[in-house]
């Protein structure tokens, strides 16, 4: 059984496959991204890395 | 991004940061940071003059060229890797590490394994597989490590007070699980010793499985984790966001999907299936398009700061590397367009790209986060701006001179190789005149180095006077408030991206099938199915003494500087001989097909010249061949053919699949001793002394004396021509 498929099986097959797979999943990807009301939430995330929690004594914070 | 009300005011919870493990992670890049660089000037000056590999065996290199990889990935890198993340995720998590002391493991496990390295690395102790040379033990420790440090940050994901999860973090994610697997499937193996072991792929898909290891170690250890840093600490040095979060998540996908597919490039034109070439040559043509939109965001974030970039040194070096990260993205596909390959493989161009991202992206990453993060952890200012700033320019002169002595040497060398006159003969027949055309740019490419090495000393002065400068009477950690994450329930901004990006499980799900999507459609089959190499009768496993010789040849590392694999084109067929197939290599374990020829390629040296010019070349390579450059092996002279272990070699190459009758493995003793007694024999008569047959040369010989001979010998070649 196992033989059989794979004889019948053209391996260029899994090149087109691979791109279709690829294609489908970054189409989805950007759409993701580019989806309605997102752009606030995005905003925020990308600030992320200046909030490091409130430094309990305020003299040593991060604070530039 | 949480704002704290009057209300919520009592719920924040007091915590602190794990900085002393950063602290150790820094210094440990510093120590490993000089040695791996100055192993990397040894082996380039060892290029340029031979007399430096010394005749001893450990400061060859065949052997010292694996311990610069590993070094330099492994122990340089990987220790920026960790000290970066360690620093960056606490912070954007708001917690500390969940755990000090799997912390504590981390670091010493990976400095034992280092060491662990530096000691049987130079011993010749080698699986000879690139970027995977370490043995069985050790790779257990690396899984085991490996683990902790996962474990460790999952916990830590768990616990932290930070619904989303930034996208530094998820390129950590990514790493994490994709090295694991690619660690531990690559370096599979059945041990016939403590130090020693024969991998449970042969040939062809051992071949394949080691580029898919070997292209990701590239792709999830020196991009992705870098990649992380870069969107943590490129904004906190300029101290605005990054361009755009879009696009960083864009980047992310398609580059973890993309990249995982790209490995078989390593392998074009080689006896691997030509469909898996085409996807690897396809997909590596795509990642153009993620790396660039990394590199563009990253280089857009410092937009109008451009006036700050010429002043400060951390932004320098930021900005280089993320340049840097563009140039070596723009070469990588340009490399793997397959004519372009035909040119490139197995010159120093390729050493020339390796090396604009390590240290175009890697060291000059690794330095301006240094910079950053040192002052921060030891609570001062940098000692001296100016001296980073000389190291700034020493290190990027020293990589341009390498690039380009680099580019020079290897399109020069590719051309000479390729040079066909009209009367359809080699224009440089002898292989050592394109060395000898070379040799000046391998000066050139050592200074470069040079420069390097010395920008990266100063750096370490100038974070040691740093740490002298830093306040000593600190005793506690800096304590922070955060409320914790119950604060910000999943569904409180409703949106479904909200729960994904804030669900660290199912998020690590499923970017672990986007790198498993390409792994198992490019390696399965060929795994599962010997449709690909077609199988030939005429080819036979490895007579017991050949298997010695094969060890001798794995263990000098001789693939460093010698492929195995005759390109199906026509100067390749002029100048070795007939091209490779895929049956050839069923019993090679590991493959050895290298990536770079500084010396020719051996796959079809069997019967080209006799036991005693052989014997004369590994004592004295100039002895037979004017101006080359390798190194003298005056040890296989003096080692004996450890007889001992041939019945277990053979036991376990058996059980791996090679078709020895039970008669045969009981008699390999005797069966090598026969051989070598032949090979002696014609030895003899050229005056060599008889005590010299139990000496490992005579192994090496009569390995080297089969290479390629089962299909395609020189008679063959001469009948089939006409």
């Amino acid at each position: 059984m196992k033989s059989q498929v794979l004889s019948n099986f053209a391996w260029t097959d899994l090149t087109v496959l691979a791109f279709v797979i690829f294609l489908t999943f970054f189409i989805f990807v950007v759409f993701w991204t580019f989806r309605k009301g997102s752009k606030g939430f995005y905003n925020d995330a990308g600030s992320l890395p200046f909030d490091e929690g409130q430094p309990v004594s305020q003299a040593t914070g991060d604070k530039k | 991004m949480s704002t704290v009300t009057q209300a919520q005011e009592k719920d924040l919870e007091v915590f602190s940061y794990d900085d002393k493990l950063t602290k150790m992670f820094v210094i440990a890049t510093l120590i490993w940071g000089v040695i791996a660089l100055f192993l990397g000037v040894w082996i380039a000056f060892e290029l340029a003059s031979w007399k430096l590999n010394l005749d001893l065996p450990w400061f060859t290199f065949g052997r010292l060229r694996p311990l610069h990889t590993n070094a330099a990935i492994f122990a340089f890198v990987g220790n920026a890797i960790f000290a970066g993340v360690y620093y960056s995720t606490q912070r954007l998590l708001k917690t500390r590490m969940a755990s000090d002391l799997l912390g504590k493991i981390h670091f010493w496990g990976w400095q034992i394994i280092i060491v662990g390295a530096a000691i049987t690395l130079p011993l010749g102790l080698s699986q000879a597989k690139e970027y995977a040379e370490l043995e069985w033990p050790l790779d257990i420790a690396v899984a085991v490590i490996w683990v902790t440090f996962g474990v460790n940050f999952f916990l830590t994901l768990k616990q932290r007070r930070e619904r989303h999860i930034y996208v530094a973090i998820w390129f950590y994610i990514a790493t994490i699980l994709t090295v694991a697997l690619l660690y531990v499937v690559n370096n599979l193996a059945i041990p016939v010793g403590l130090m020693k072991s024969y991998s449970v792929f042969a040939g062809v898909q051992d071949a394949l499985v080691q580029w898919w290891y070997g292209h990701n170690a590239v792709a999830f250890f020196l991009t992705t984790p870098f990649l992380g840093l870069m969107y943590y600490f490129v904004p906190k040095a300029i101290n605005r966001p990054v361009y755009s979060y879009r696009l960083s998540i864009i980047h992310f996908w398609s580059l973890i999907f993309v990249y995982i597919w790209a490995g078989p490039h390593h392998l074009l034109y080689s006896t691997l299936p030509e469909w898996v070439q085409t996807v690897g040559m396809a997909f590596s043509i795509a990642l153009w398009a993620p790396s660039w939109g990394g590199m563009i965001n990253g280089l857009l974030t410092l937009r109008g700061a451009w006036d700050r970039v010429r002043k400060e040194p951390i932004l320098k070096f930021l900005a280089t590397a993320v340049t840097f990260y563009g140039m070596s993205t723009f070469e990588g596909p340009l490399l793997s367009i397959k004519s372009v390959n035909s040119l490139a493989h197995f010159t120093d161009w390729i050493v020339g790209h390796v090396h604009s991202g390590t240290i175009g992206w890697n060291y000059m990453l690794t330095s301006g986060m240094l910079y950053y993060m040192v002052p921060k952890l030891w609570k001062t200012k940098i000692w001296s701006e100016r001296l980073a700033n000389i190291q700034f320019w020493s290190a990027t002169i020293g990589l341009l001179l390498y690039i380009m002595s680099m580019w020079t040497a290897g399109i020069t060398q590719g051309l000479m190789w390729r040079a066909v006159d009209e009367t359809g003969k080699l224009v440089y027949p002898n292989f050592v005149e394109t060395v000898v055309k070379i040799i000046p740019m391998y000066w050139v490419r050592a200074i470069g180095g040079v420069l390097v090495l010395f920008g990266f000393v100063l750096l370490v002065y100038n974070v040691y006077k740093t740490i002298k400068l830093a306040p000593k009477e600190e005793t506690e950690d800096e304590k922070f408030k955060a409320l914790p994450l119950s604060a910000s329930p999943l569904d409180e901004h409703g949106g479904k991206h909200r729960k994904l990006e804030g669900l660290p499980l199912v998020f690590s799900v499923l970017a672990f099938v986007a790198i498993l999507v390409g792994s198992v459609i490019e390696l399965v089959p060929s795994l599962v199915s010997n449709q690909f190499i077609v199988k030939d009768e005429r080819v036979k496993p490895y007579s017991p003494l050949e298997v010695m010789g094969r060890d001798v040849y794995v263990r000098e590392g001789c693939y460093v500087c010698h492929s195995q694999m005759i390109r199906p084109m026509v100067a390749e067929q002029l100048r070795y001989g007939k091209v490779s197939q895929a049956a050839e290599y069923v019993y090679d374990r590991p493959f050895q097909w290298g990536s770079r020829r500084i010396g020719p390629d051996v796959h079809r040296v069997g019967g080209k010249y006799n036991h005693m010019w052989h014997y004369r070349h590994m004592l004295n390579p100039r002895d037979v061949t004017p101006g080359s450059i390798m190194p003298n092996y005056p040890w296989l002279y003096k080692n004996k053919i450890k007889y001992s272990v041939v019945e277990k070699k053979m036991k376990v190459l058996a059980a791996l699949g090679a078709p020895y009758s039970d008669d045969e493995i009981n008699n390999s003793v005797a069966a090598a001793k026969t051989q070598a007694q032949s090979i002696m024999d014609e030895l003899a008569k050229d005056g060599v002394d008889a005590k010299m047959i139990n000496k490992e040369i005579i192994a090496l010989i009569a390995y080297l004396q089969r290479l390629g001979t089962d299909l395609g010998g020189v008679e063959d070649e001469i009948s089939s021509a006409e």
